[in-house]
C-alpha cells in the first residue's frame, strides 16, 4: 500500500498522529503522562474517599497502622516517620508531621500540572484570538 | 529570649534550699586530670549568635562565648557536679556583705583584673556603674534584673544622671547596691553575663562588630566576627587567672563557623571535620548516633520550658476561651514525638527541675471536642491566625501541627517563619506582635522568679526587649509575685510560685506549654572536658583536645 496516497489527505493532527505512533518513546511517554493526569485529578480525591482516608494536610504523629501483621507507629518516639512500604496508606511512607507522602505527592502533582499547563494554555488562547480570524479569512476562497 | 540554658533537676533543688545557688548540669568526656593544652576547637552555629555584647546577648550561643570572654564581680562555679551549683566571687574578692535588712550589697573588687587591648587597664568599680546602667541605655532584655535598684526606674526614663542606688568607688575599689526591697535572686542577676564589666565609655549600641569596644576581662577575646562567616576567638594575652573559677582554658583557640546546618554538623563532627555544635542534635539523627557513638552523644536535661505564647491583646487569643481551647486542642505527646523524643510533656509554667516549686497540674488533657465548643463559644470561628515559628529544626514542624490543629478547631491559621538570629529580638519589641508564637524559655537562674516574674508580671511589659510577650497583666496575681520575691530563698516562696503556675494556668492560659526540652549534644572523638552549668551552658575554658 503507498504510505504517500493514504497521507495525502489528512490534516494535520493526524499526522501529528501518525508520527507520534511511529514513536514508541513518544508513546511510552505519552501514556505516562497520562496516567500522572489521571492520578492527580480524578485520582488524588478518589484515593484520598475510598483507600486511604486523609488529605494531603491532615497530621498523624500519634496514629498508628497496620503493617505486614503488626502495629507500627506513624511516627515513632524519636520522631522517625514511617517508612515506604506495601500498604494502603503511606506507601511513600509519612513526614514529619504524620502526613501521608503519597497524598501529598498526588496533591502536589495538581500543582504543577496547573501551573505547568498555564502559559501554554495562554499562548493557545492568544494565538486563537489573533490567528484565527486572518486564517479563515485566508482560507476560505479555496473553498 | 534564652535559646538554651540547662540544669539539673536535683542540684537545682539542692541549690534553691541551700540559698542563692545557681542549678548545673555537668559531665566529663573523659578524665579532667588528663587536660592537655593547645589546639583550636573547630565549632560550627547555624546562624549569627543573636549578639556579642554582654549587655545585649540572651542566648545560649552568646553566653557560652560571654562567658569565655568576660567577667562580673560574681560567677557561677566553673566546676563539674553540684560545685557548679554555687555563686562565687570573681571579680569582687569576696561574696558581697548584704546590709540593711537585704537592701544594700557591697562588693570589694580585685586588683590586677585587665581589660584586654585597645583599653588596656584595670576593671575599675566604675566600669561596673557604668555596664549596669549601659543595659538601660541599651534597651537590654535583661533591664529586668536590676529595675530592683534604687533610682533605677527613673532612670530608665529619663535616662540622665546615672543611677542613684549604685554608689561607686575607685579609690577603695568598692561598689555598692541598694535595693529598693530585699531580693534574694539579686546575686543570681550579678553572675549573669548582663552584670559583666564594660570599659566606661563604651558605645550606647551593639558592640557586636565593633571590634575596639569588644573588650574582653577572661581568658579568650573574640578577635574577629564576620556575621554570616566566622566567629574568631584566641587566648587573651592580658589575663592572668585570679581564681580558679575562672581559670586559663586548655584550648588556644576556636574557630566557629557561622551558617553549619545541624545535620551537616552531625556529618563533620563524625568526620572530624568539626568538634563541637552549638545546637543539639537534630532529634531524627539522635537514636542513630547514640547507637553508632555512644561515646560521643551527651544527653543533658535542662530547666526549660517549651510553649506557645497567646498575646492577650490580640484577637482572637483576647478571650479566655480560645486560649483554653487551644490548651485542650494540642497533643502534647505528640509535639514531643517531634522534638525526636527528646523531652517530656508538661503543661505547667515551671520546669520539673525547680523543687517544690514545681507541682504538676492536669488542667487540660488532649480533648479536641471540648476545643472545638470553646471555639463555637468564643465566637471566633473562622478567625485568621498567623502562627510566628523560626526556621531552626524541629521548630517548623512543631509550628505546622499548630496551625494544623487551630484548622481543626475552626480557625484559619497560616505559618510565619523567621531565621532565629532575628526570631527573638523581633517577638521582644510590640511592633511584632504575633498573634501567636513558638516560644522557649530557659533558666536565667533556677529560681521560680525567672520564669513568673521575668515573664508574667505585666509590670514588666516594655515596647522593646519584652518578656511578657502574652501580655499578661493580672493585678492580683502581680502582686503575688510582687510579695514572693522579697521573701527569702525556700519553701515558702517555692509555695506561692507553685501557686501561681496553677492560677495562670487555669484562668489566664496566655501560654499553651508543651515540653520541658532536653539538649543532646555530639561531639567529635577528640574532645572532652565538657562541663555543662545551668547558666552559661557548655563552658569553652574547660574543653581540650586530644591528638
Amino acid at each position: 500500500m503507498s504510505q504517500a496516497a493514504v497521507t495525502a489527505g489528512r490534516g494535520g493532527l493526524n499526522l501529528a498522529w501518525r508520527r507520534l505512533r511511529r514513536n514508541p518513546a513518544g508513546i511510552a511517554s505519552a501514556v505516562l503522562f497520562a496516567a500522572i493526569l489521571f492520578a492527580c485529578f480524578p485520582g488524588a480525591p478518589l484515593w484520598v474517599s475510598h483507600v486511604c482516608h486523609h488529605s494531603p494536610n491532615d497530621q498523624n504523629i500519634q496514629g498508628y497502622i497496620s503493617s505486614g501483621g503488626h502495629r507500627v507507629p506513624v511516627v515513632a518516639n524519636d520522631g522517625t516517620p514511617i517508612g515506604p512500604g506495601w500498604r494502603a496508606c503511606y506507601i511513600l511512607g509519612a513526614d514529619a508531621n504524620g502526613r501521608d507522602l503519597f497524598v501529598r505527592i498526588l496533591y502536589g502533582g495538581r500543582v504543577s500540572l496547573e501551573s505547568a499547563s498555564c502559559p501554554p494554555s495562554y499562548v493557545w488562547a492568544w494565538r486563537c484570538c489573533w490567528g484565527s480570524p486572518p486564517g479563515t479569512r485566508a482560507a476560505s476562497p479555496t473553498r | 529570649m534564652k535559646v538554651t540554658i540547662t540544669l539539673v533537676t536535683l542540684a537545682a533543688t539542692a541549690a534553691i534550699a541551700g540559698g542563692c545557688g545557681s542549678g548545673s548540669s555537668s559531665s566529663s568526656n573523659g578524665a579532667s586530670n588528663t587536660a592537655v593544652n593547645g589546639g583550636v576547637l573547630k565549632a560550627g552555629i547555624p546562624g549569627n549568635p543573636d549578639h556579642l555584647d554582654p549587655a545585649l546577648s540572651y542566648t545560649n550561643e552568646g553566653w557560652e562565648i560571654l562567658e569565655a570572654t568576660n567577667n562580673g564581680l560574681l560567677t557561677f562555679k566553673k566546676a563539674v557536679g553540684g560545685a557548679g551549683a554555687q555563686i562565687v566571687p570573681d571579680i569582687a574578692t569576696a561574696m558581697p556583705v548584704v546590709s540593711d535588712g537585704g537592701l544594700t550589697y557591697t562588693f570589694h573588687l580585685r586588683h590586677g583584673v585587665m581589660f584586654s587591648a585597645p583599653v588596656n587597664r584595670e576593671v575599675k568599680p566604675s566600669d561596673f556603674k557604668f555596664s549596669i546602667e549601659r543595659l538601660f541605655r541599651v534597651d537590654s532584655g535583661g533591664v529586668g534584673f536590676f529595675t530592683g535598684i534604687a533610682g533605677a526606674q527613673s532612670y530608665a526614663k529619663t535616662r540622665k544622671g546615672g543611677i542613684s542606688g549604685i554608689v561607686a568607688d575607685d579609690a577603695t575599689m568598692t561598689i555598692s547596691f541598694h535595693l529598693n526591697q530585699p531580693d534574694g535572686t539579686f546575686l543570681d542577676y550579678m553572675a549573669t553575663p548582663f552584670a559583666f564589666a564594660m570599659p566606661v565609655g563604651a558605645p550606647n549600641k551593639d558592640v557586636s562588630t565593633i571590634p575596639q569596644w569588644r573588650v574582653a576581662t577572661g581568658p579568650y577575646r573574640i578577635t574577629g566576627y564576620v556575621p554570616h562567616q566566622s566567629i574568631t576567638i584566641r587566648r587573651n594575652p592580658s589575663f592572668k587567672s585570679w581564681t580558679p573559677d575562672t581559670p586559663n582554658g586548655h584550648l588556644d583557640g576556636i574557630d566557629v563557623v557561622i551558617g553549619v546546618t545541624p545535620d551537616q554538623s552531625v556529618n563533620e563532627i563524625a568526620d572530624n571535620q568539626l568538634d563541637w555544635y552549638f545546637e543539639s542534635i537534630p532529634p531524627d539523627r539522635y537514636s542513630q548516633l547514640k547507637r553508632q557513638y555512644p561515646k560521643q552523644v551527651y544527653p543533658f536535661v535542662r530547666n526549660n520550658t517549651t510553649y506557645f505564647v497567646m498575646n492577650e491583646r490580640k484577637y482572637p487569643f483576647n478571650k479566655l476561651a480560645v486560649r483554653q481551647a487551644v490548651n485542650y486542642a494540642i497533643d502534647r505527646n505528640a509535639l514531643v514525638k517531634i522534638y525526636g523524643g527528646q523531652g517530656t510533656p508538661t503543661e505547667n509554667i515551671l520546669p520539673p527541675g525547680f523543687g517544690t516549686a514545681f507541682k504538676r497540674h492536669d488542667l487540660y488533657p488532649y480533648n479536641l471536642a471540648k476545643a472545638k465548643a470553646l471555639i463555637q463559644q468564643a465566637g471566633v470561628e473562622g478567625a485568621t491566625v498567623t502562627v510566628w515559628g523560626h526556621t531552626t529544626d524541629p521548630t517548623p514542624t512543631a509550628v505546622q501541627y499548630l496551625a494544623s490543629v487551630l484548622n481543626n478547631i475552626g480557625l484559619r491559621a497560616t505559618v510565619k517563619t523567621f531565621d532565629e538570629s532575628v526570631y527573638w529580638d523581633t517577638l521582644a519589641t510590640a511592633k511584632g506582635d504575633p498573634q501567636i508564637a513558638f516560644q522557649d524559655w530557659n533558666q536565667d537562674y533556677p529560681e521560680g522568679q525567672d520564669w513568673m516574674d521575668v515573664i508574667l508580671n505585666g509590670e514588666h511589659i516594655v515596647p522593646v526587649g519584652n518578656n511578657d510577650q502574652s501580655y499578661t497583666n493580672i493585678p492580683a496575681y502581680n502582686r503575688m509575685i510582687d510579695q514572693a520575691k522579697r521573701m527569702p530563698l525556700g519553701a515558702k516562696r517555692n509555695a506561692i510560685w507553685a501557686k501561681l503556675d496553677y492560677l495562670f494556668m487555669k484562668n489566664d492560659a496566655g501560654w499553651a506549654p508543651f515540653m520541658n526540652r532536653q539538649w543532646p549534644k555530639f561531639v567529635s572523638a577528640r574532645l572532652h572536658g565538657l562541663v555543662f552549668n545551668g547558666t552559661y551552658f557548655e563552658l569553652f575554658p574547660s574543653m581540650y583536645l586530644t591528638k
